[in-house]
């Protein structure tokens, strides 16, 4: 259900932006010098100064490894501090619209468009607005508790659990000399952590994670097939069971008991078992049940 | 704040058995014996002359 519905969200994607002429399935070939080198979240000149006292350092042989590495971790701590304060700010936006949800509203009815409309956010009105686009018409395929009355709450969550994982290996790092963890390696770790606190990196997870579970509960369910050698003899037990009349539970207690493979079984599966033998099993194994219902004069 | 749950089929261990070729007259006794045996869902499709028979069972949670 749930690979049938990232394919038809892909597929609406896919159709969507079919049309854009600009849109061509890649990233750009170029992009501006400083956004390479810059932190994710702008926190005004103070990170542009770091970056530059790190870079010129960098390029000084008579700079050692230690300096380098207190002047990465300088940028790294302001940069993580403006990162994390960029999310907390999304979060509380988030939270505080978490509370339009909850008031009667039926959310199903319009799913992330009333959700857009209600978010009091602009920034939280763009991002449901634009998953909207993709995610209307398909609620039926979705989980609701994923999807709907508690996305928010379960997005939040998951923002926070990535974050946390990236969170460890900038933390590592940071202990690394600088020639084994530069800036532009801790960049694309700083650069991660801003993206695990966005929505679209929270739907991508959690839609993994759905999936896992719903082959983990596939799995779960184990299949015996049976092919039919019902004969004559099955007919004279049949016929002793007598299905839909009074009693039958009582006489397939009796067909169980005279089912020799049953006896270490659990109830339920003696009953099975007895079936199996009834319908599927060997002639011999038939004639073991008849005769012992003869022996009880329970059959003529 | 609302908690996210489980769905409660990835919970459960079930198994499925199938019968196939069985005839007209007997389906009625194998579909009640897989009633039975707690049998929380029960199938019965037409192939050709007979039928194939699908149950889905719960596992107690001991096994």
């Amino acid at each position: 259900m749930r690979t049938a519905f990232m394919t038809t969200v892909l597929l609406a994607a896919a159709l969507g932006l079919g049309g854009c002429a600009s849109f061509e399935g890649y990233p750009s070939h170029s992009v501006a010098a400083d956004e390479v080198s810059a932190c994710p979240v702008s926190a005004g000149t103070l990170a542009t100064l770091q970056r530059t006292d790190y870079d010129t350092a960098r390029k000084s042989a008579s700079t050692s490894d230690a300096e380098r590495r207190r002047l990465r971790n300088i940028f790294i701590d302001s940069c993580m501090g403006a990162i994390n304060a960029s999310y907390r700010a999304f979060a509380r936006e988030l939270t505080g619209d978490q509370k339009y949800f909850n008031v009667g509203t039926d959310v199903a009815a319009g799913g992330f468009t009333t959700a857009a409309t209600l978010a009091k956010s602009a920034r939280t009105k763009t991002f449901l607005a634009a998953y909207a686009t993709t995610i209307l018409g398909l609620r039926s395929s979705v989980d609701k508790e994923v999807f709907l009355g508690k996305t928010l709450t379960a997005l939040t969550a998951q923002m926070d659990a990535s974050r946390k994982v990236v969170m460890v290996d900038i933390i590592i790092g940071r202990n690394e000399p600088d020639s084994d963890y530069s800036l532009d390696t801790a960049l694309l770790d700083l650069q991660e952590l801003y993206e695990a606190g966005s929505i679209n990196s929270a739907i991508t997870a959690v839609t993994a994670d759905a999936g896992e579970k719903s082959k983990e509960a596939k799995a779960e369910i184990k299949e015996f097939r049976y092919k039919s050698t019902a004969d004559a003899q099955t007919d004279k037990i049949y016929a002793y069971f007598a299905a839909n009349t009074p009693g039958d539970g009582a006489r397939l207690s009796e067909i169980v008991k005279c089912t020799s493979s049953a006896a270490r079984m659990t109830p339920m599966d003696a009953q099975l078992e007895a079936l199996r033998v009834s319908e599927a099993g060997s002639p011999v194994e038939r004639a073991e049940i008849v005769g012992c219902l003869k022996g009880k004069n329970l059959i003529q | 704040m609302s908690e996210l749950h489980e769905t409660p089929a990835s919970e459960k261990k079930l198994k499925q058995v199938v019968y196939e070729g069985v005839t007209e007259e007997r389906r009625p006794t194998v579909i009640r014996i897989l009633w039975l045996s707690k049998a929380i869902k029960v199938d019965a499709v037409k192939t050709g002359e007979t039928y194939t028979i699908t149950a889905l069972i719960e596992v107690p949670a001991a096994e």
